[in-house]
């Protein structure tokens, strides 16, 4: 399928400049804002200035600010991240973003696989069942699902599965002294290849509340599109068609979906986005140690170099992910080739 | 006893302004074998009516009154599961649009074969196999099967559409302006078609707007007006002798190719179908309209084998 | 003031086509009515100074307490009630901020178009396209933390919202009769967009606002619980929630449920309000 391949490579030409832009944007946010960005991220707590001095030279902010921009971004797309300056200062933040990235990725899928369940379900018997009280309460849970507060829902689940009913665990990826070899940072994919069973149980029973969590929240979103998709898509003449040549409803609900899910893909996108940002608050709630409680934690301790880097990190991602989404939606629909 | 009978159908559209009767008391039958077309202008209710036949009418649109007997059997009163049993098998549809009328996501070849795994509990292979045949008796190429329906034209697509149609050999095909959204050479070859099929016994119900083309091939023709019955009957003796004002007035305004007659449109808009005119909905651009058009619906009067509804004849002495 | 031609008046006609009836519309406007009152009235309503620390700590919702006390024996309610404050300044400067600046060049770019156009919406492409809690934080980070720098970050990650949608609605606008109308007669292009082109906008801007406003909410109690804004003993919904967060699973639930009840029903109530008003808009454009 050769038409397939270059249209992912003119896509993923056409990422580089929004990475760059939201590079450029995130560098002008955290070099040239009004104030001394370290004195601001340190508070002004009185140090002596030779300190100051090393602090800034360890976080390069000696050099002229155009060959920061550069070399910064140079370092960035070789894997080094900086150093940390704060409690602990002078470890290689890639260290702490390879620990805690693969355990935000796989809370990030799972949430995300939650959400598509949850949003395709009740998107789908919307629209099927169209008019109805049915429809009209999951309109209604798809914006209750939108506004919901994560610290919130993530608390009463912990509350009422963890404390109350003691099904699961409420805090932390994995049991401690359980975790897996690891050879992707996925603990369940870990498990899996290793054939750790208990570390599988481990992890699986972990992930479920925050991924429930987060997966709800998201959910609300897809809902709504899916259903009026859907609606517009079981109107449409090719599905009369199916209906004039007898074929099971059943069947013809499945195609429509299919149908109605293509645009969705592209909107998912842009949902991730979404779940990066509740992800730092889902992780803050269930304790997992993720980038996003790394933020949270370096933000505590004023480690300007540490929060900037994972910034810029999340830049590269989102990016990384809109052109995953390009190409999973030219997979799905056969009409889009360059 | 005829292959289909129509009794005092009526459909209404539940619209935002108000209640419109798309198809208002329309009565007729069709033989075995027999093709019939319905004729006339946009917002006469034909397609409506051929929609209701499979009971596909869309919302806000229902049918609201009258009979569809179809095979001994009332269309309208059949479970879901019956009716669909029949459609695809015993009655089939082709529609206006072939563009839009495929799944864009399926490859032709799966959508045709669906058909025979549907209806005859075969497995995809053999029904792969009667799909390549379905294809050839349509004269198309064989690499059609594996295309998406975007990579076709929508005169194949059409044909694709027919070739479904015929696959299970229904008793009646519906065609709903089969050939409006396609140029005028590849109309002639899916008329042909459809003649091929009525010739193996199958019933046509073509719907059209365009006389001649009805002329040039049915048996009988049926002209709407409004949501009614104008005239029916066999072909020539209707186009050599028209009856109802309107339909002479549709056979005067189509330019005739081997003579230097005059074309003469019919004056006058279709009516909203909101608020229709009293009466017999024509008399507003009819030119022998009389006091009694105005103010009493005509009734429906069977002269011959002609069935016309118009208040001229009845002065004639035809019979109610 | 002539009613009719100005402005302000086309914007008040165009407003009252704009509102829908429905419960939808109903339970959402009572609900931001009722915060609104609430922070307005705070003084007058709150039971007890919110910042007062008192020995009667940990105590769950009673008569004399009805949402119960925190651990410095803070009564909830008040807190509750003044926090309302705080969230509802910030999250209403800030949407101002982004409207300022966003409609305004959401017009310019959309009418305008040509290479301006095409930068300044890929910038604002990105923007939106990154997370705006994470884009937040770095912006919070930076400035330090306090309630206006909250409102400074807010604005900027929703700026790109407001953009697009003017320039959406600008852009087929601009193919309007009335506007090729307004140029074939020479007018300029300042004129044309402030008479022609802002009215129109409005019952979008009013979703727009609605909805993002709702985004908003969240995003802000995001920022307060990570402890970006305010700094104790100031009310807080987002902060108290984080503040209680610890007690919640050893059964002391009432200190964070009821800011986060109030945080997700402020939000709702936007939204509740933001989706009728899309739904009225959608009807009536068909």
């Amino acid at each position: 399928m050769g038409s397939l391949a270059r249209y992912l490579v003119i896509r993923a030409l056409a990422i580089i400049p929004t990475i760059l832009i939201l590079y450029t944007l995130v560098f002008i946010i955290l070099r040239i804002l009004p104030g001394d960005p370290i004195l601001a991220v340190l508070g002004t707590k009185n140090i002596p200035p030779d300190q100051l001095e090393n602090l800034r030279r360890m976080a390069g902010l000696d050099k002229p600010l155009y060959i920061q921009y550069f070399s910064y971004l140079f370092n960035f797309l070789r894997g080094d991240f900086g150093v940390t300056i704060t409690f602990p200062s002078g470890v290689p933040i890639s260290t702490y973003i390879a620990q805690r990235f693969p355990a935000t990725l796989e809370l990030a899928i799972c949430g995300f696989i939650v959400s598509i369940v949850i949003g395709l379900g009740t998107g789908a018997l919307a629209a099927v069942k169209k008019g109805t009280k049915i429809d009209g309460a999951l309109k209604l849970y798809s914006i209750l699902a939108y506004v919901t507060f994560i610290p919130l829902l993530g608390m009463v689940l912990q509350y009422i599965f963890g404390v109350y009913l003691k099904w699961l665990p409420i805090a932390q990826r994995i049991d401690p002294g359980l975790a897996p070899r690891s050879i992707t940072g996925l603990y369940v994919l870990d498990s899996l290849l290793t054939a750790n069973w208990a570390a599988l149980r481990s992890s699986v029973l972990h992930l479920i509340l925050p991924s429930i969590t987060l997966g709800i929240v998201l959910s609300g979103a897809y809902t709504r599109l899916l259903r009026n998709n859907m609606v517009e898509v079981l109107s449409s003449d090719f599905i009369r068609s199916y209906y004039s040549r007898g074929i099971r409803e059943r069947k013809i609900n499945w195609y429509a979906l299919k149908n109605a899910f293509l645009p969705v893909v592209t909107y998912m996108g842009l949902q991730f986005a979404i779940l990066l940002g509740g992800m730092v608050l889902t992780e803050s709630t269930f304790s997992w140690p993720g980038m996003g409680t790394f933020i949270v934690e370096r933000l505590d301790y004023r480690d300007y170099t540490s929060i900037q880097a994972a910034i810029i990190f999340f830049a590269f991602i989102v990016g990384l992910i809109s052109l995953i989404v390009d190409a999973v939606y030219a997979l799905l629909d056969p009409r889009i080739r360059y | 006893m005829p292959l289909m009978s129509v009794e005092s159908l009526e459909i209404t559209y539940m619209a935002l302004g108000g209640r419109i009767k798309a198809v208002d008391g329309i009565s007729f039958s069709l033989e075995q074998g027999e093709w019939m077309t319905v004729v006339g202008e946009s917002g006469s209710g034909k397609s409506t009516l051929a929609y209701a036949i499979m009971r596909l009418v869309p919302p806000p649109g229902k049918i609201t009154g009258g009979k569809i007997v179809f095979d001994g059997m009332n269309l309208l009163e059949l479970d879901k599961e019956k009716l669909r049993k029949i459609r695809g098998k015993e009655i089939a549809m082709v529609f206006q649009d072939p563009m839009t009328s495929l799944d864009p996501l399926r490859r032709v070849g799966d959508q045709a074969a669906e058909l025979f795994v549907e209806h005859e509990g075969l497995d995809m292979e053999e029904a792969k196999k009667r799909a390549e045949e379905a294809m050839k008796s349509v004269r198309l190429p064989q690499h059609v099967l594996n295309s998406y329906p975007h990579q076709l034209s929508g005169g194949q697509r059409q044909r694709v559409m027919i070739a479904m149609a015929m696959s299970l050999r229904p008793k009646l095909l519906i065609a709903d302006e089969p050939t409006t959204a396609l140029d005028v050479l590849v109309q002639e070859g899916i008329m042909e078609l459809l003649n091929s099929m009525k010739e193996e016994g199958t019933s046509i119900l073509l719907i059209t707007h365009d006389l001649s083309l009805a002329a040039n091939w049915s048996d009988r023709i049926m002209v709407m007006y409004a949501g009614r019955l104008a005239e029916l009957g066999n072909t020539e003796d209707l186009v050599e002798r028209p009856l109802h004002p309107y339909t002479k007035g549709l056979l005067d305004s189509v330019p005739d190719l081997w003579s230097d007659k005059e074309v003469k449109p019919i004056e006058g808009n279709p009516p909203d179908m909101r608020y229709p005119p009293p009466g017999c909905r024509f008399h507003p651009r009819c030119p022998m309209a009389m006091e009694i058009c105005s103010k009493k619906e005509p009734p429906i009067l069977s002269i011959d084998k002609r069935v016309v509804s118009c208040w001229l004849m009845a002065k004639e002495g035809g019979k109610a | 003031m002539e009613l009719g031609s100005s402005l302000f008046g086309k914007l008040l006609k165009r407003t009252r086509t704009a509102i829908p009836t429905g419960a939808m519309f109903n339970v959402g406007i009572t609900i931001i009515l009722a915060v609104v009152l609430m922070a307005v009235f705070a003084p007058l309503i709150s039971p007890y100074d919110p910042t007062r620390a008192t020995p009667d700590i940990l105590k769950p919702p009673s008569s004399s307490h009805l949402m119960g006390t925190n651990q410095i024996g803070q009564d909830i309610l008040s807190r509750v009630i003044y926090g309302s404050r705080i969230i509802l300044m910030v999250v209403l400067s800030a949407t101002i901020i982004s409207m300022a600046v966003g409609i305004p060049l959401g017009i310019y770019s959309g009418f305008i178009g040509g290479r301006a156009d095409r930068t300044l919406s890929m910038v604002m492409d990105s923007i939106y396209a990154f997370p705006s809690l994470i884009l937040a934080i770095a912006i919070a980070s930076v400035l330090g933390p306090s309630p206006l720098n909250t409102a400074i970050s807010l604005a900027v990650v929703y700026i790109p919202t407001y953009y697009r949608m003017t320039r959406g609605q600008t852009l087929s606008l601009r193919e309007q009769l009335f506007v090729e109308a307004a140029r074939s007669m020479g007018a300029r292009k300042l004129y044309i967009m402030r008479k022609h082109i802002l009215p129109n906008l409005l019952p979008t801007v009013l979703v727009v606002f609605t909805l993002s406003a709702a985004d908003a909410i969240i995003t802000e109690a995001g920022l307060s619980y990570l402890g970006l804004s305010v700094t104790p003993p100031t009310p807080d919904w987002g902060y108290d929630l984080r503040a209680g967060q610890g007690y919640f699973t050893t059964g002391y639930w009432w200190i964070s449920f009821f800011p986060g009840l109030m945080i997700t029903l402020l939000a709702l109530g936007f939204a509740l309000v933001g989706e009728a008003m899309g739904e009225k808009i959608s009807i009536a454009s068909k």
